[in-house]
């Protein structure tokens, strides 16, 4: 027991200090990926909606095959698929190889890019929602489209989206650990390794499950609350 | 007594939907001060027209000015015309407002920032002299003692009173009516009837698409009868509603008697 807590400690032989840097990484690689799949779900949204006929069945078929395959394949793909058809690439014509990519930048990437498939769903539902009629009174007043999107369209869809948009930030937060292949040292990686390298795969396991639950829950409960406030004129 | 000058002028107004002409060529004009009733059977072609003169729906032919401004219509290459500018249309709607059947208030705002949006956000007038209009525009309606509240709170007749002071909060030349009480219990059918009358009792500029033949008779200067897309007939209500009025509209002010 002694021992657990040395292990768990901010001594010379405590993995306190790595665990908590893990797990702020964790929290910055899905709060990035969360960003990116936001802003290209929004585009494919968009690109859905009101695109011209090729950009639409493009967005689609993004859609259809980013949710379709594993997310572990998108990582590999993406870090070490990619890198070696460029390399062989640059062998053939003779450029300089370049070396693997930066870790944090691909996971994020990846998972950024398998979420916006997800979110662009979701927003798609969200302005589908709105009656037409709240589109026309302000088209009818003189808003541009713009501000017509900024004052009535996004809070309107921030309603329904947003508990929505809270599933994928968790699911964006539980993906995230497959960036461990990587060798990202985020909250996954760092405790294989603590388990590994002390021989407490247990302990070590617990003690993530236990970090992953409490970054959920407290994450949960933020979107809770920004659902309440998005929500307050509907209510009664 | 000099005619006063036109606010909206259409011409020729066509429009179909696939192969169904809903709008046959209709000519309009709307000259300060005037109320004009456009009364009609459903699928007379009455809201589409109406929803033509702001650009809610394109027209396929013919042409519209508020004021001395031309709608920015043009023709694109199918020969089809489309709005060439839309930050014109934009700046061109600014000048008129619109009051829907489903009334259309933003759930999302308060009363207040309902009626205020428009002139701040759109109009970028200065807030404290949009939030005094605001307020006496609310008072005007009778909607004092509602500024905090949202829009699921009030009743039918509450938001609509409510979105005719949004209507009016810019100081539109012209006021678009959709059928503005056809949603409500006919007992708030009067209320926002009596506060269109006293619009159009202080001078404003309305077109109004209604049922209210009572009103249309009383209130309008002028009642234009569209059937199969075209004007039937039209003229003051003194005509429309007396025994020289056309055989057609007769029949439509009573269709028991047919």
């Amino acid at each position: 027991m002694m021992d657990d807590l040395t292990l768990l400690g901010f001594g010379p032989d405590g993995w306190a200090p790595l665990l908590l840097k893990g797990c702020l990484l964790t929290l910055a690689v899905s709060a990035t990926s969360m960003a990116i799949g936001t802003v290209l779900g929004v585009l494919l949204a968009w690109a859905r909606l009101k695109g011209p006929g090729w950009l639409r069945r493009t967005a689609l078929v993004y859609g259809v095959v980013l949710r379709g395959v594993p997310e572990l394949l998108v990582i590999l793909l993406l870090y070490f698929g990619l890198p070696s058809l460029i390399l062989s690439l640059s062998e053939t014509f003779g450029w300089e190889a370049p070396g693997l990519p930066p870790p944090f930048l691909v996971g994020s990437l990846s998972v950024g890019l398998v979420s916006a498939a997800y979110q662009a769903e979701i927003f798609r539902g969200g302005v589908g929602a709105i009656p037409r009629g709240q589109f026309e009174a302000a088209r009818a007043m003189g808003f541009s489209d713009l501000l017509c999107f900024h004052r009535i369209v996004l809070p309107q869809v921030a309603r329904v989206v947003l508990p929505a948009l809270g599933n994928v930030w968790q699911f964006n937060l539980k993906d995230s650990a497959l960036i461990a292949v990587t060798g990202l040292s985020e909250l996954m990686r760092t405790s294989l390794v603590a388990a590994g390298s002390t021989r407490h795969p247990f302990l070590f396991f617990g003690v993530a499950m236990a970090l992953y639950l409490v970054l959920t829950t407290l994450s949960s409960t933020a979107f809770h609350y920004g659902g309440r406030y998005s929500n307050r004129w509907d209510r009664g | 007594m000099t005619v006063p000058p036109p606010v909206l002028t259409a011409t020729n107004i066509r429009k179909s939907f696939g192969d169904r002409e809903v709008l046959a060529g209709i000519s309009l004009e709307a000259r300060e001060g005037e109320v004009i009733s456009i009364l009609g059977g459903s699928g007379s072609g009455k809201s589409t027209f109406l929803r033509c003169l702001n650009l809610l729906e394109v027209p396929d032919e013919g042409q519209i000015a508020i004021g001395d401004v031309q709608a920015p219509l043009t023709r694109n290459r199918h020969g089809r015309l489309e709005v060439s500018d839309g930050r014109a249309a934009a700046r061109l709607r600014t000048q008129t407002a619109m009051v829907f059947q489903g009334f259309n208030l933003w759930p999302h705002l308060t009363v207040l920032q309902n009626v205020m949006e428009a002139p701040l956000r759109v109009h970028r007038r200065d807030r404290d002299e949009v939030l005094a209009t605001a307020r006496s525009l609310l008072e005007r309606v009778g909607m004092a003692g509602f500024h905090a509240a949202y829009p699921k709170r009030l009743s039918g007749g509450q938001q609509q009173r409510v979105a005719i002071a949004r209507a009016l909060a810019t100081n539109p030349k012209l006021v678009l009516f959709d059928e503005p009480t056809s949603a409500l219990d006919p007992e708030r059918v009067r209320e926002v009837l009596a506060l269109m009358r006293s619009l159009a009792e202080e001078g404003r500029t309305m077109i109004v698409v209604t049922h209210e033949m009572a009103f249309a008779r009383d209130v309008s200067s002028r009642v234009v009868h569209l059937m199969n897309g075209r004007v039937e007939s039209s003229g003051p209500p003194a005509h429309m509603f007396g025994p020289d009025a056309s055989p057609a509209f007769r029949a439509f002010l009573s269709p028991a008697a047919l």
